[in-house]
């Protein structure tokens, strides 16, 4: 009668392991590589801003996207060259506010390559207009 | 003799199905459930030096934006312009849908939440403006983020 209970008793160790390896294949092939996303932080123009009323002048930086095409100031300049120049730039402070001016037929890759070239440097101050062209 | 050889081909049940316990709870807990949400259709433009972002934004309204392709592949092009079309957690919404879910949002939690835009590579700048302009800056949502493919 004892030796009847103990057998009852028993876990059914087969059973639990194919529901186990299931999960586990289950687990496996829905496990997705995630893709690193970075998130680039701008500044858009308000609509009902108001001019502040600023003693000291900003540093300004103007920095303009066109489709495959950067240019700093308005002068068209390759990547290399505006990231040198953003490293002389930041060498001497980076409280910059940089104006990312962007043309309606740049692509999305356009703007994200001059926000990450601008951040790269340590300016996150970034705002965005658009060129009405 | 017999007997003894048997017993040594025994499997150890035991501590293979730990592992296999510590394997399935290391699974579980790492599978996020907000990754059913993510659209991963948009092919995202490269950050070469951005790193990413190691915490995940809470409280962020992520608009997805991509343009519409048909079965080969091809733009679809109605009136001359791209079909573009947005989705915030895989749900299609049109540029009032996510102005309204922002104004919902913004009243339950009492504050401008961040804004993240999934936007694809090759998406025109002018598209963008009108998302930018017509959904979130027109109603105060001036501070944003564009998600791009981090570097590392």
């Amino acid at each position: 009668m004892r030796k009847r209970e103990d057998e009852s008793l028993s876990i059914p160790m087969s059973a639990m392991i194919d529901v186990v390896f299931l999960l586990l294949i289950y687990f496996i092939v829905t496990m997705e590589d995630e893709i690193p996303e970075a998130h680039l932080a701008i500044n858009l123009p308000s609509l009902g801003a108001r001019k502040q009323d600023q003693s000291v002048a900003p540093r300004l930086l103007e920095v303009q996207v066109y489709k495959n095409e950067l240019r700093l100031r308005g002068k068209i300049m390759t990547y290399s060259e505006i990231d040198s120049f953003l490293k002389r730039f930041s060498s001497t402070g980076k409280d910059s506010t940089v104006m990312v001016q962007v043309s309606q037929r740049a692509r999305a890759q356009d703007l994200v390559t001059a926000l990450d070239l601008c951040r790269k440097h340590g300016f996150n101050n970034l705002n965005v207009l658009t060129i009405n062209d | 003799m017999r007997r003894s050889s048997d017993a040594t081909l025994e499997t150890p049940v035991t501590q293979m199905i730990d592992i296999v316990f510590l394997l399935i709870i290391f699974f579980v807990v790492t599978a996020s459930v907000d990754n059913d949400l993510v659209d991963n259709t948009v092919s995202l433009a490269q950050a070469k030096n951005a790193k990413a972002e190691s915490v995940a934004k809470k409280m962020a309204v992520t608009i997805n934006m991509k343009m519409e392709k048909d079965a080969n592949g091809k733009l679809i092009i109605v009136n001359g312009r791209p079909k573009i079309s947005y989705n915030i957690a895989l749900q299609p919404k049109t540029l009032q849908g996510i102005r309204q879910t922002l104004l919902a949002v913004k009243e339950e939690t009492g504050d401008f939440v961040p804004v993240l835009i999934r936007v694809d590579r090759n998406v025109e700048y002018r598209y963008i403006d009108e998302l930018l302009q017509n959904a979130l800056a027109r109603i105060g949502f001036t501070k944003v983020s564009i998600v791009a493919v981090a570097n590392e």
